[in-house]
Parts: structure tokens; C-alpha cells; sequence
């Protein structure tokens, strides 16, 4: 099938998947289902070399699209360096999935700057399509879960017990539960009303249960316990994966979007970075550093039948270092490395960026938050939650092996502190024994505030009561779904006019095999010592620290032809080549003068390049 | 259907069946009545028996492929239940599968037998009669079809072909399964190279020239080894260092799955591999089932979970059920031994047995079949008293299994050392152990193998939830109301459910249901005190009380329900079925 055959055939799936049926309606959020569908459909219309597959479908029935965008510039290579950018695996965070799309009208209306215009930009807009519709559903909900039917509670039934829109308002909102054994109190002093936990130590008694917003509909004393579907994808990755969570998966990758993601993805070994577009920033907040000294400079035992198989003495503790020499020669291996051995270890998977890779992520954060600021978006605002376990963008750094970055692009801003009454802060201060006012959870607090200043968002929902089917009294209001990470129409586009080219931007971060350079040296007659040096100018490794430890991006290989080799392998692999930097390999040849050798290097993920060389000129190229 | 038939013609169907059936057609001849034991069967003999099988137990067997394998083949799985006696997934079900590693092919051959044995003894041993119509056995005796396929038609060796097909750059040079093994004199065998080198490593045994053993110090050595045969196919200075796959397919199961840095060959994800995802999108559908073997075929071992640092303990019900199913085996198979796979032996992230347990609540084993022992030369006394398992302590000397070679085998085990030019090492040696050696028995001892652990698994078939309504009585209260106890027995050894799966809310309880027309259930639940009447109670939906029954045990609920006329209890579980009886309310 030709290229363009294929093309209009892709057009005409597209065609039918625009007219796929929308669940529910679309008031809380915007480019999903098929507007995502129109949208991308048009985009592959009207741009030359984008491309629009499928690369799963979700439980619900609904497309996992994927849309490639190839480089603008002549990147210089067979196979270009790409991007996976993967957005809204959450399923909760609509703003990613236009932040997805604006990156990719970005990217094919207005060359883009800097390396971002030199790699493939292979973006899937929405990771978790049911997720996504059930948040623009009528009622609204804001539940990551695919289609999957999941008997949460193991009470031999699935999904019978989900939320349910008591006040008929559209969305499933918070309920607070009138409950004698509750923890939280609703505070009738502040407008609006924020509810918080209850201070037993300050003598305080909760009257509620918070809940989301429904009946028990199966009679077993539990509220929601058995929603519609089953697994968020965004919990399904396989590093960090926690079993026998809800929504979690009974394992890794046993969701049909996850799966076909991490397929996709090890079948692209030119994939150099991956970004994650949702509701978790790792560049606002980089990960700490393990708490445990760093394995390289600590000392080791041996796994038992490491210990029996090399003859090295099990109760022994070694460095690293001294390990690399032992079972080098313990296990006839010359070409061990300290990372070879570390995997030899049973130390377990890593729970904390290698300290190798620390500076240059937080360099990477540094950058990222200056340019915030100079965007005008620097102002403090709710922080971001941390990555959780299964999440892509740990997946994408400790497995696959490549710089990962996830991103947000909203939270409400935090209100400003009033300013502090001197004399009252200093007599606190005095007094240790003083205790503050309870206070609510900071991130209602600033969403109900935004809310009020911005009453057209509904962002956050006056507590009403409703009259419950067993008789009890429930308030129902709060946080509308998704409100957290979802601002008002009308500021989208400046937020993400704003962020996109600091998306575009973490490409400049990428590794770029920019150069070979090759000497020869004469070690008499047609012996020639050939040196070459693979540069990398980019501010990152290739491979980072983790992905050396991983040994999946794909190796630099060094190739020499022109002349017969007397020591050494006409095809040899490069190390890491440091940022900034460059990796060497040696050959000695034989060559008459005036031979021409060509030496090549080349890496998926890293670049390409050429060199070559006439021994009797000396000097090099 | 008469089920004891006439045997000949039972016998010559299947074989026309399975001639017609076979592709391509294999001069291989299946008589189920005369089925030979004592040798190994290829594919498709493997293939043509489970057909034969199954022509001559239609209503016995189903057999059904799982999924393709990566170079196409079937994944075969044989259903061994009685359909007449009820549909196999609502009765209790073991599991059984071989060669997950592609050389462990004896493991096939177990699984075989215990088909065979499951349907030639029904309807003449009335256990096995009685198993095979109130259980469900699944069969799969090739989970790496392909490379066990390949053990026996490729070039090779007792130690090649554990991988599935999957291509990956062992040594990281951006190529993928450049450097394989190669059959340098044409024998068709992967045999071993040395080269003289009095500065090596090793010297000839001075009881056996055949046999090259380390130096010790101040030795003068004759030998440097040099790997299997091979060449440096990809002039990288390295032989044999990428040979096909590699992809462990018993670190790529899904429950603390972790990726090749921490543990090599665990492929890309969990479920990566096609046999892997097949088998577990099969068992995850059969929730009956309750035992999972999984057959290796070194060490003589019934290996359990925890394999892994990260895995947690056993809760304490099922670890006794786990010390009462393997203190058994080690009876049932004397000489192996029941250990826990992450302390005896060495760690394992993402094997079948910690993800049938941990996962799907199922008791699961890795059995590693045959003990080198058993292929020694050996008088009374000789045998070394080692404590920790016949991996380690029990082994042959190379001296002993030369011996047992002369004496047992007529030497075919091992092929004499032959001279040989090699391209990179010049001249050389090329000889040692044959393919089906080793790891595996020679083919006289392989019926007790087959039989003592196939009988293993039938016994534990025995061990299953076996589930009886005991009794459902009534009692007039006066007023209208009446007082309803039921009693449900369980005769296995095993829990109608395991901890772990009650524990981790991997399946839905068991329940006792109470339902009938005009029937109004007030109260309900689990009798902790039949004397006093002490019931822990089901507030809500009271007709439905979920619990369990733990092995050799009964659980008896009680409801208080006004109403009369016709009304029906049921029990129903996962793993034991559905039982019922009628009452009538006065």
C-alpha cells in the first residue's frame, strides 16, 4: 500500500471515528472524544507529514490516538531523535490534552526554535479515553477508571456501586455525610464554607464523613465502593506498580492503554524523551535523592549464588570498584562495568534518580521555573501532587531508560498572606506552646477563594443538603470535578500560549550525537593508531546514568572501513558519551598513505554522523 | 456413551483422527493403549497425542490453543473434565503446565502422562474416575512451544533453548542474535571446546581422560576451556555472546514484575511474551481454578513463593496448606525437596507461582523435575549427606555420571573429545555432554519421573474443596416466623478459598443464598455458636451471607425469615461450584 493510500485510508477511520458516539455531554471540558477526533483529523488534513494512527482502544470502545509529527528541519539523520509526549493518562486532567493539541498546532503552524524542530514529535493526545468521557459525562465525574467492569469490593457484583448525582446539578461533587463518627467539620465562620478535619486535641468533634456525592445503591453500609470501571492507565505502569490498589490493575500493564503504550514505545528505540502532560510536575518538584547512600560508593554482599559461582566469599562486603575488578576476572568478563555489576546485586529496582542524573534534571527545573516567571506565571500556586506509583513518567525514567519530565500547567493560586500583624506573630512566637487554628486543606482553600473571584468557573459548589434514600442528611458541594487542574475557559489559551514553548524548549535538553572527529597517529610505515571521538552537544548524557543502569536505550556503535585492523573491532560500541562532551574509541590499522577511512557512529535516540580521513594528511576531520 | 466402550476401536478413531488431523503428517503413529514412556516426544508428537487424546475422550477433553506462539505454533491446552457431569469452570481446577523454559522438556512429557494416566485409568480406578468427573484438570504441555520444538530439530545442548523467540541484544552492540551457537564438525550437536594450554585452567582427571576438571594450586594445568562450540559470527572478539532470545518466560509474570536491570530476561513488560499472556488470560478466566503446577526439570525441588525480597509473607492459613501440599510431595517424590524459592534457592521477580498465588489466590508450585542424583554411579554409603537440596549438595561427581555413561548408557551420553581446527583458536578439542543429558534423565528413568509426579498432582486434585450441603433444617418460631440453618462441609483439605484471595479481595467470597416467592428474610448470618445461637450478623441483603469454608471444616449460617411455602439454599463458590437444596417453609 502506498503512502498515500494509507493516508486516505487513515483519513477515512478518522472520518468514522469523528461521528463516534460522545458519552454524555461536554460542559466540563473541552477537546475530548471527538472534538479530539475533529481536531486531530483536521490537523492531519491540513499539515503535510502528520500523521494520525491508533494505537489502542480503550475498554469503553473508544480510540488511544497517536499523532506523529515529523521534524521541520533536515535533522541530518535516517531516523530522527523523537519526543513521546503522552498526555492526561490520569484521565482527570482535560487542560493536558489541549495542552497536547496546542503543542502539536504549534509545532506544524510556526517552525519551532531549537532542536525542538530537528525530532519527531510522536503525541498521544489522551491516554485514558474513558477516563476523559466519564469527565465530560452527564453527571460529570471525576474518575480516571477505563470501561473495564471491576468488582472493586469482591462482593460478586461489578461496578453497582458508583456516585451518584444527588441534586441533579450534573456533577458528582463532594458529600458530606452527616455521621457521629465523621472526622470533618464544615465551619460556618468562613465564606465560603471549606470543610476540614476535625482537632480532637482542640476539643473539636467531626460531624461528617467526606465522601464523593451518592447513595449506598447496594445496601452494604459503603458509599461508592464499587464505581463504573476498572483501571486508570496512568496507574498501570509497571515501575512502582502497587497491587491490590483500587484502579491500580491487577498487575502491570494489564490495561489495553498502557500496554499498547509501552509496546509502542519499546519498538521506537529513537525515542529520547518522554514527556508527560497531567496533573504531576517532576520539573516544579524533581524527585528527592534516595535516602540510602548511593549504591557506587557503598559496600556490597554477594547474592549467595553469585558468591558460589565466582568463589568470592559471601559474608565479604565490597566496593563496587573492587567487585568490577573481582568478577571481571571471576566471571571471564573484561568488558564488566560498575553498572553491569550493580545489576548483579539484588539491590532491586531504584526508588530515587541516580545521583548521576540530579544535576542535570535539576538544571532542567531551574530553567523550566525561569521561564515561568518570565511568562508571568512564577506566582506560588497549589502545589502539584507527586508522581504515583505506576505513574508513565517514572515508568519512562527508571525503565525506559530516558530523560523524563511530567508536567502541568494549572493549579489555583495560593492567596496571598495577609500582611503579618508584627506584634501578634512575635508574641506567638514566644509562646511555644501555642497552638494555630485549624485550618483547611490549602488546596480547597485556594479553589474556593478562586472560585469566588471567578464565580462564572464553578470551580467550587455551595454545600446544599440532600435527602438521602436511608434517611440521612448529606450536604453535597465542593470541589466540581476536575476543578483542581481545570481553569476557566477563557484563560486556557494565554496558559498554554505561555507554557508551550517551555514544552518545546525541554527538547534543547536532548543528547545530539553532533560529531565524529578522527585522528591518526603513525606508528610507523602503514601502522596507524586511528582515534575517534563521538561528541555529544547537548547539556544531557547519552545515555543518562539510569539509562546506562537500564541498558535499554540502544548502544552508540563506531564503525571504521578503509583500512584493515590490527587491533580492536571494525565495529565497536562507545560508553557514554558525556554531556557536553565526547567518548573515545581506538583502533590500530593498517592503511597505505593517503587510504581514505571513513569512520561513522550512529545511535537511535542520540543521531548520527561521518568522518573520514586520509592518514597520510595526519591531522584529522 | 458407554464409557468402558470397546478399547481397539476407541483407540484406532483416535489414531485415524489424529493422522488426519496432524500438519504436517508425521510418520509418528499415537496407540494411547500402548503408550510408550520411556523416551521424549518432539512437537508434533506432543500435538499428535493431545489429538489423539482428545478423539478418543470427546467428552472428556477439549483441547483448545491458548494463543500463537512467536513463530506461530499453538499453544495447546487439554481440558481434561468429565462434561457430562457439569461444565468444567464450576468445579475445582488444577493446572498443570511444562517446558516454560523451552530445554526442560521433560516437563512436557509429565504433563502428558498425567493426561494419559487421567483418561486410561477412567472408568478403571475409581479415584481417578471420580477426580475426572468432579474436577476440571487444564493441560498445557508446551508454554515455550517454539523452543522446545526446536530442542529437538535444531543443533543444540542440554542447557540451550530455555528462552522463548524473542530477539534481544544479549551484549549490547545494536545487533540482535548475531552471535548463536555453531555446530562446527556437523554432528548435530552443541558440544563444548577446549584447547591445550599449559597455562589454563584445567587438567584431564586422572581416573577419567574424558572428564577435565579445575586445577588446584600449585597444579600444572592442560586445558583452557572455551565456551560451546561456535565461532565469533560477528567479529566482535566474542563467540557465542548473542544467541537467540533472550526472554526468561518465568520472570515475565505480572506480580512484582521487575525490568532487566534488576533481573535479566524479564522482557520489556509483564505479559510481553505471548505464551505468558496467553496462559495467564486463560487462568484469569477460570477462577475455579486452585492449584498451579509449573514444571521444570533440575533439582528435584516443590519450590513456593516468596521468590522476591518485595513479596509478602504468606498469611499463616495458607502457608500451612502450602507445608501440607509439599511435606506430601516430598513423600509422594522421595529425594525432593519442598523449599520456599526466594530463601533456598536464589530471587526471583515475576514467576508463575508467586503470580498465580499472589494475583489469583491460587496455591501454585514450580516443581524442578529430575535430580541429577538419579543418574549416578553410586554403592551403599556413597551418597553425600548435604542438607540443602539436591541442586547443590547431591551431584554426581563427573567421574560418577562417566561411570553411570559406561555402565547404563553405553557411553551415548558424552561424545569423546575430537580434534578440530578452529578459525580464531586454531587447533582445538571438541566433545562433552549430549543434549539429552544432564538436565535431563535418561529415558529408562523417566517413568517414575513422570508417574510419581503426575500422581503428585493428582493427589493434590484429591486435596481439593470438596463441598456438600450437609443439612438445611427449619424451625417454627411461632408468630410466622421461622428459623432456617444450613451446613455446608467441606471434605478437602484446602479452603474454598485461600487467604490470601479473601485477604486481598482477589475474588468475591463465597456466599450461602436463601431465596423463595413471598419469602421475607429479616436476619441472617454466619452461626459462630450453634448451642447459643450466637450469629455474626449480615445487616444488609441478609438472604445473601458471604463467607468461606476452610478445609476439613463446615461453616453453618442461620436466617430468620417469615413466609411460607417453597424456598431454595444455595452455596456458591469460585473454586467449588454451586450446591442447593429445596426447603419447605411451613
Amino acid at each position: 500500500m502506498s503512502g498515500n493510500m494509507m493516508r486516505a485510508l487513515m483519513l477515512i477511520l478518522l472520518g468514522c471515528w469523528v461521528v463516534f458516539p460522545a458519552v454524555g455531554n461536554s460542559a466540563a471540558g473541552r477537546g475530548g472524544g471527538d472534538a479530539l477526533g475533529e481536531t486531530l483529523a483536521q490537523l492531519a488534513r491540513q499539515h503535510r507529514g502528520a500523521a494520525v494512527s491508533i494505537l489502542a482502544t480503550s475498554p469503553g470502545g473508544r480510540p488511544v490516538p497517536l499523532l506523529t509529527i515529523p521534524p521541520s528541519t533536515d535533522p541530518g539523520v535516517d531516523i530522527p531523535s523523537a519526543v513521546l509526549v503522552v498526555a492526561d493518562p490520569l484521565g482527570t486532567t482535560p487542560l493536558a490534552t489541549e495542552a497536547a493539541l496546542a503543542l502539536a498546532a504549534r509545532l506544524l503552524e510556526s517552525a519551532p526554535a531549537g532542536r525542538a524542530a530537528a525530532v519527531t514529535w510522536l503525541i498521544v493526545p489522551q491516554l485514558d479515553p474513558d477516563g476523559a468521557a466519564r469527565l465530560r459525562g452527564d453527571p460529570a465525574v471525576e474518575d480516571g477508571r477505563n470501561a473495564t467492569a471491576v468488582d472493586d469490593d469482591a462482593d460478586g457484583a461489578a461496578d453497582e456501586d458508583g456516585p451518584d448525582d444527588l441534586d441533579g446539578d450534573g456533577v458528582i461533587a463532594s458529600m458530606l455525610l452527616a455521621d457521629p463518627d465523621g472526622e470533618w467539620l464544615l465551619p460556618s465562620d468562613g465564606a465560603p464554607a471549606i470543610p476540614r478535619r476535625a482537632e480532637s486535641a482542640l476539643g473539636e468533634r467531626g460531624l461528617y464523613r467526606l465522601l464523593a456525592e451518592g447513595r449506598d445503591d447496594d445496601g452494604d453500609l459503603a458509599w461508592n465502593e464499587d464505581p463504573p470501571g476498572g483501571v486508570i492507565p496512568g496507574r498501570n505502569f509497571p515501575h512502582r506498580f502497587q497491587h491490590w490498589q483500587p484502579a491500580h490493575g491487577p498487575w502491570a500493564a494489564s490495561c489495553p492503554e498502557t500496554r499498547a503504550l509501552l509496546a509502542f514505545a519499546f519498538a521506537h528505540p529513537e525515542i529520547a524523551m518522554v514527556l508527560v502532560l497531567g496533573e504531576t510536575n517532576t520539573l516544579l518538584q524533581v524527585p528527592p535523592p534516595a535516602d540510602l547512600p548511593d549504591p557506587l560508593l557503598r559496600k556490597h554482599t554477594l547474592p549467595r549464588g553469585l558468591a558460589r559461582e565466582t568463589g568470592l566469599d559471601p559474608l565479604a562486603q565490597y566496593s563496587v570498584e573492587e567487585l568490577v575488578a573481582l568478577l571481571r576476572a571471576g566471571l571471564r568478563s573484561p568488558r564488566l562495568e560498575a553498572d553491569d555489576v550493580l545489576g548483579m546485586l539484588d539491590l532491586g529496582p531504584a526508588t530515587a534518580p541516580d545521583n548521576r542524573d540530579l544535576p542535570w534534571w535539576r538544571a532542567a527545573a531551574a530553567a523550566y521555573v525561569r521561564g515561568l516567571a518570565a511568562a508571568g506565571l512564577g506566582s506560588p500556586r497549589v502545589a502539584p501532587p507527586a508522581s504515583g506509583p505506576g505513574a508513565a513518567e517514572e515508568w519512562a525514567y527508571y525503565q525506559f531508560g530516558v530523560p523524563a519530565f511530567a508536567l502541568d500547567f494549572w493549579t489555583p493560586p495560593l492567596p496571598t498572606p495577609a500582611p503579618a500583624d508584627t506584634q501578634a506573630t512575635v508574641a506567638a512566637a514566644a509562646d511555644s506552646t501555642a497552638t494555630a487554628a485549624p485550618q483547611p486543606d490549602p488546596a480547597f482553600a485556594a479553589l474556593a477563594l478562586f472560585s469566588a473571584a471567578h464565580p462564572a468557573s464553578g470551580a467550587w459548589r455551595p454545600w446544599r443538603e440532600v435527602a438521602l434514600p436511608e434517611g440521612r442528611r448529606a450536604l453535597v458541594g465542593g470541589p466540581s470535578p476536575g476543578a483542581l487542574r481545570t481553569p476557566p475557559a477563557a484563560m486556557t489559551d494565554s496558559l498554554l500560549s505561555r507554557q508551550i514553548p517551555l514544552v518545546l524548549g525541554l527538547a534543547d535538553w536532548l543528547p545530539r550525537l553532533s560529531a565524529v572527529t578522527v585522528e591518526a597517529a603513525s606508528r610507523g610505515g602503514e601502522v596507524w593508531e586511528v582515534t575517534a571521538r563521538v561528541h555529544n552537544d547537548g547539556p544531557l548524557p547519552y545515555p543518562t546514568a539510569q539509562g546506562r543502569r537500564t541498558r535499554r536505550p540502544e548502544p552508540v556503535v563506531v564503525t571504521l572501513e578503509g583500512a584493515e585492523v590490527l587491533e580492536g573491532l571494525a565495529r565497536q560500541v562507545a560508553g557514554q558519551v558525556p554531556a557536553m562532551g565526547s567518548a573515545a574509541v581506538r583502533w590500530l590499522v593498517r592503511a597505505p598513505r593517503g587510504r581514505t577511512l571513513v569512520v561513522r557512529a550512529a545511535a537511535p535516540g542520540f543521531g548520527a554522523a561521518a568522518a573520514t580521513l586520509q592518514p597520510a594528511a595526519g591531522g584529522r576531520r | 456413551m458407554n464409557r468402558k466402550g470397546p478399547p481397539m476401536n476407541r483407540t484406532l478413531i483416535a489414531c485415524l483422527l489424529a493422522l488426519l488431523c496432524a500438519a504436517p503428517a508425521t510418520a509418528f503413529e499415537v496407540d494411547l493403549e500402548r503408550m510408550v514412556w520411556d523416551r521424549y516426544y518432539d512437537h508434533d508428537e506432543v500435538v499428535a497425542v493431545l489429538e489423539a487424546m482428545h478423539a478418543a475422550h470427546p467428552e472428556l477433553t477439549q483441547l483448545a490453543s491458548l494463543g500463537k506462539s512467536e513463530e506461530g505454533r499453538d499453544i495447546w491446552c487439554l481440558t481434561v473434565a468429565n462434561r457430562r457431569t457439569g461444565p468444567d469452570t464450576q468445579k475445582p481446577g488444577v493446572y498443570a503446565d511444562g517446558a516454560i523454559h523451552g530445554n526442560e522438556i521433560q516437563a512436557t512429557e509429565v504433563c502428558l502422562y498425567l493426561a494419559w494416566q487421567l483418561l486410561d485409568k477412567y472408568g478403571k480406578w475409581d479415584r481417578i474416575t471420580e477426580l475426572v468427573d468432579t474436577r476440571a484438570f487444564y493441560i498445557v504441555p508446551m508454554v515455550n512451544v517454539d523452543s522446545r520444538a526446536r530442542f529437538f530439530t535444531d543443533p543444540g545442548g542440554f542447557d540451550i533453548g530455555r528462552s522463548a523467540r524473542v530477539p534481544h541484544d544479549d551484549d549490547r552492540d545494536g545487533l540482535l542474535d548475531e552471535d548463536d551457537y555453531d555446530d562446527l564438525d556437523g554432528d548435530g550437536r552443541i558440544l563444548q571446546m577446549r584447547v591445550r594450554d599449559p597455562f589454563g585452567t584445567h587438567k584431564t582427571d586422572p581416573e577419567d581422560p574424558r572428564v577435565t576438571v579445575a586445577i588446584e594450586p600449585g597444579e600444572q594445568a592442560e586445558w583452557r576451556l572455551l565456551g560451546r562450540e561456535g565461532l565469533d559470527n560477528d567479529g566482535d572478539g566474542r563467540v557465542n555472546e548473542d544467541t537467540p532470545g533472550f526472554l526468561d518466560l518465568n520472570r515475565n509474570w505480572g506480580f512484582q514484575w521487575q525490568p532487566g536491570y534488576v533481573q535479566e530476561g524479564s522482557g520489556d513488560y509483564p505479559f510481553s511474551a505471548r505464551g505468558t499472556r496467553a496462559v495467564a488470560d486463560f487462568l484469569w478466566a477460570h477462577p475455579n481454578v486452585c492449584f498451579g503446577f509449573n514444571f521444570h526439570n533440575y533439582g528435584g525441588m516443590f519450590l513456593r513463593g516468596p521468590g522476591s525480597p518485595l513479596s509478602p509473607a504468606l498469611p499463616p492459613g495458607d502457608l500451612k496448606v502450602f507445608d501440607y501440599l509439599g511435606e506430601e510431595g516430598e513423600r509422594i517424590v522421595p529425594g525432593y525437596r519442598y523449599l520456599v524459592a526466594g530463601v533456598d534457592l536464589y530471587t526471583t521477580h515475576g514467576d508463575f507461582d508467586e503470580w498465580l498465588y499472589q494475583c489469583l489466590g491460587v496455591y501454585a508450585f514450580v516443581t524442578e523435575l529430575s535430580m541429577s542424583s538419579d543418574a549416578a554411579y553410586r554403592g551403599h554409603g556413597d551418597e553425600p549427606n548435604g542438607e540443602d537440596g539436591e541442586l547443590w549438595s547431591r551431584r554426581p561427581t563427573l567421574v560418577e555420571r562417566q561411570k553411570f555413561n559406561d555402565a547404563l548408557m553405553a557411553g551415548e551420553m558424552f561424545s569423546d573429545w575430537k580434534p578440530f581446527h578452529h578459525p580464531t583458536y586454531g587447533d582445538i578439542e571438541i566433545g562433552g555432554w549430549r543434549a539429552f543429558t544432564t538436565r535431563l534423565p535418561p529415558e529408562f528413568l523417566l517413568p517414575q519421573t513422570l508417574h510419581r509426579n503426575a500422581m503428585y498432582v493428582i493427589w493434590t486434585a484429591t486435596q481439593a474443596p470438596q463441598l456438600t450441603l450437609e443439612f438445611v433444617e427449619t424451625k417454627d418460631l411461632g408468630g410466622g416466623l421461622t428459623r432456617v440453618r444450613a451446613r455446608a462441609a467441606n471434605a478437602g483439605a484446602l479452603p474454598t478459598l485461600s487467604e490470601r484471595a479473601r485477604g486481598k479481595s482477589v475474588l468475591p467470597l463465597d456466599a450461602f443464598n436463601l431465596e423463595g416467592a413471598g419469602l421475607t428474610v429479616h436476619a441472617g448470618g454466619v452461626l459462630l455458636d450453634r448451642d447459643f445461637g450466637t450469629v455474626e450478623p449480615v445487616r444488609h441483603h441478609p438472604e445473601r451471607i458471604p463467607t468461606w469454608v476452610d478445609g476439613f471444616s463446615t461453616r453453618e449460617v442461620q436466617w430468620i425469615v417469615s413466609g411460607s411455602g417453597k424456598a431454595r439454599v444455595t452455596y456458591e463458590g469460585a473454586k467449588c461450584g454451586i450446591r442447593s437444596a429445596e426447603i419447605n417453609l411451613p
